[in-house]
């Protein structure tokens, strides 16, 4: 009888035992009470997905309040890793150090409210003066919120208005369910560059459609001045830019050759001249065009002025200082005679050389 | 059996981790290659499969004594390196590299037609800013308008081993642009007027005029300007040609011409332009007149010359007997170039 008794006893104590534990526990599963209202048209928008990110905004925004009789006076947003069972705060979420962004609205009184940081797993406001009733849609936005840890995880936020400014009296509750993911690093490789071409025509700053290499000037006079043009085309990305040099002889046939405009100068006719510029409006004569394109670029000084033209081996003619994209430079070449210039073809192979400085 | 797995896994990792630790002793600074700074490449002639030069600059990144370096011309910056087309480094010479530390003295490996290479075993010390090295004889790839990739490596083994730094520059190939300007054989002559008036003679003055010619031309071996024509005729009466030169004298039938500024009487111009033509004997003194029913070179140039103008004075004397009449004469002038 006594055992009976016994056994009895212990029974009772851990049936006790077992409602005092499930009750203690219905605060922790999220049970909510039969008369809250479900919440609709909920979201936490999240400003970044990567888990464990820190200063994150959560912006939750939802539907009119359904009990809409009731001023509101705290929300919370628990954060679970399941909507099954009790609420277990997902690894590394935080909300400590979360602040509000700004003044919620829907929840009735536009101003005096304030954010809650003591609970960790939960984002909370609260507004104990709160004084009008919830009216339209709700946006709540914190922020500093610390993302849970783990990548490409669910979790969940339940979201419970309250009557009390102390998160008791449940209203109107709802869930949403979030998800860290992993960040995508893009990469791309930039190799050093140089594109440079030289012909009779480019379109545009297009290298692959160069084409030509004779520049015919006619045939010299001594009253009109004889005109020609190419054209070249450069980019780079070298650190310091680019610079474009001229090579050759001047034009020769034979053993005669019209001299060089070495120092610069002007076009004269019955002269023996020859010389290029990369100027954009020559009028005497009336040779090249404007240089194009984007880039940087431009001619230099020696041969880059109007109606200036000059011709010495290695000097450079144009140049950019840094990265540049592409600029088409319309070379123009002059020759005058004098009335002792010796018949024949006169030629000079010109060779453009660009060297970028990476 | 689980003991035997055990024993097979450990000795697959030990193999993984032998296998690991040859391969970085075989490339054992390729994770600390640092880029090299400041770098450029010059080329003396941007024409396709042109032999030429390659100047190089750059800097360093680390301090370590550098004993070889290559170049290698690539058709891209990165990955595996796909040789530019046409380009050779099988007669390269170096003529220059400084700054590379010192000891020793730097010399060409042209083993590698793909690259330029360069190696110093003696060389000591760091290398300083602004390394040079410049290659001669090296040939250009063979494609026109194409960039290709210089690869820079320096190594501190003196046979391109032991990886130091490396960096890249772009390069292009260019088309070689021809001018072409056609100088034709020219001949300038012109004659300013088609006649000359000397006035009523008579025989106490000198009838004078001038025609004046502009001659140039560009033949190598210059021209000359001949004339033609008869005296001064009237009917059967004629006036004297002065077929000797020799003075004007009133009181004489003569008829005369020269080139030149003239005294007695005061007629004509000394030859005025930049040429180099110049009047002929018997015609370039002045107050000295000549006149060949023959035909005569009264002007000439030996080469190419810029125009000169001529101006031709003619005189004109009568003695008593002059018949009276309108004496005249048709001369032609005649300019030949010599090309």
């Amino acid at each position: 009888m006594k055992t009976n008794i016994q056994k009895q006893s212990k029974f009772a104590l851990v049936r006790a035992i077992i409602l005092a534990i499930t009750v203690s526990a219905l605060p922790v599963l999220n049970i909510s009470p039969a008369s809250a209202a479900p919440i609709t048209g909920r979201s936490v928008v999240l400003s970044n997905s990567v888990g464990d990110a820190s200063g994150v905004s959560y912006a939750l925004t939802t539907a009119a309040l359904p009990t809409s009789g009731t001023i509101v006076k705290s929300v919370e947003i628990a954060f679970c890793d399941s909507l099954v069972g009790a609420c277990s705060t997902p690894a590394g979420f935080s909300a400590s150090s979360s602040t509000l962004a700004s003044q919620p609205g829907g929840l009735g009184d536009a101003s005096g409210w304030t954010v809650s940081a003591a609970t960790a797993g939960s984002l909370r406001i609260l507004n104990a003066s709160n004084a009008t009733t919830p009216s339209g849609a709700v946006t709540i936005t914190w922020n500093s919120v610390h993302n849970p840890t783990a990548t490409n995880t669910t979790f969940y936020g339940v979201i419970t208005t309250y009557s009390g400014s102390d998160w008791t009296g449940a209203l109107d509750t709802g869930s949403v369910a979030l998800s860290t993911a992993t960040q995508i690093q893009v990469a791309l490789t930039v190799n050093e560059a140089l594109t440079f071409c030289t012909g009779t025509s480019i379109t545009g700053q297009n290298c692959g459609t160069a084409s030509g290499s004779q520049v015919s000037l006619g045939d010299g006079s001594t009253t009109a001045t004889a005109t020609g043009t190419s054209i070249i085309a450069a980019s780079t990305n070298g650190n310091t830019g680019y610079s474009v040099t001229v090579n050759g002889a001047t034009l020769t046939s034979g053993a005669n050759t019209i001299t060089a405009l070495s120092s610069g100068g002007a076009s004269v006719m019955n002269s023996k001249q020859f010389g290029l510029n990369l100027a954009d409006a020559n009028t005497t004569p009336i040779v090249g065009a404007a240089k194009s394109g984007s880039g940087t670029a431009a001619a230099e000084t020696n041969y880059g002025t109007n109606d200036t033209f000059r011709f010495a081996t290695g000097e450079t003619i144009a140049s950019a200082t840094g990265p540049s994209n592409a600029n088409t430079f319309t070379v123009g070449y002059i020759a005058n005679i004098d009335g002792i210039t010796k018949p024949g073809v006169y030629t000079s192979n010109l060779t453009y050389i660009a060297t970028a400085n990476f | 059996m689980t003991k035997i797995k055990i024993k097979l896994l450990s000795k697959k990792i030990t193999y993984a981790i032998f296998a690991g630790v040859l391969l970085l002793a075989y490339y054992p600074n390729i994770a600390s290659a640092d880029p090299i700074t400041n770098r450029s490449v010059t080329i003396g002639s941007s024409l396709a499969s042109a032999s030429t030069t390659y100047n190089f600059t750059f800097t360093a990144a680390q301090a370590t004594t550098i004993q070889s370096v290559s170049f290698a011309a690539c058709t891209t910056a990165s990955g595996a390196c796909t040789p530019a087309p046409g380009f050779s480094a099988s007669s390269s010479t170096l003529a220059a590299a400084t700054n590379l530390g010192s000891g020793g003295t730097w010399t060409v490996d042209t083993g590698t037609a793909g690259e330029l290479r360069m190696l110093n075993a003696s060389n000591t010390g760091s290398p300083s800013a602004g390394i040079t090295a410049n290659f001669a004889s090296v040939t250009n790839p063979s494609a026109t308008n194409s960039t290709f990739f210089m690869r820079i490596a320096t190594f501190s083994g003196s046979d391109w081993t032991g990886a130091i730094d490396t960096g890249v520059v772009a390069s292009s190939t260019a088309g070689q642009i021809t001018v072409a300007a056609a100088v034709d054989e020219t001949l300038t002559f012109t004659l300013a007027s088609a006649s000359v008036n000397l006035g009523t003679l008579t025989k106490v003055s000198t009838g004078t005029g001038t025609s004046s010619m502009t001659v140039g031309t560009n033949a190598e071996s210059g021209y000359t300007v001949a004339y033609s024509g008869d005296t001064l005729t009237s009917g059967v009466h004629e006036i004297t040609a002065m077929g000797a030169a020799t003075t004007s004298t009133m009181n004489s039938k003569q008829f005369g011409i020269n080139l030149m500024a003239n005294t007695t009487p005061s007629v004509g111009t000394d030859v005025t332009g930049t040429g180099s033509g110049a009047p002929e004997t018997d015609y370039d003194t002045a107050d000295t007149f000549k006149f060949n029913t023959s035909g005569d070179v009264v002007a000439s140039a030996g080469g190419s010359t810029n125009d000169n103008v001529f101006t031709t004075s003619y005189i004109a004397n009568i003695d008593s007997s002059t018949a009276p009449g309108a004496y005249t004469t048709v001369i032609t002038y005649v300019a030949t170039a010599n090309f």
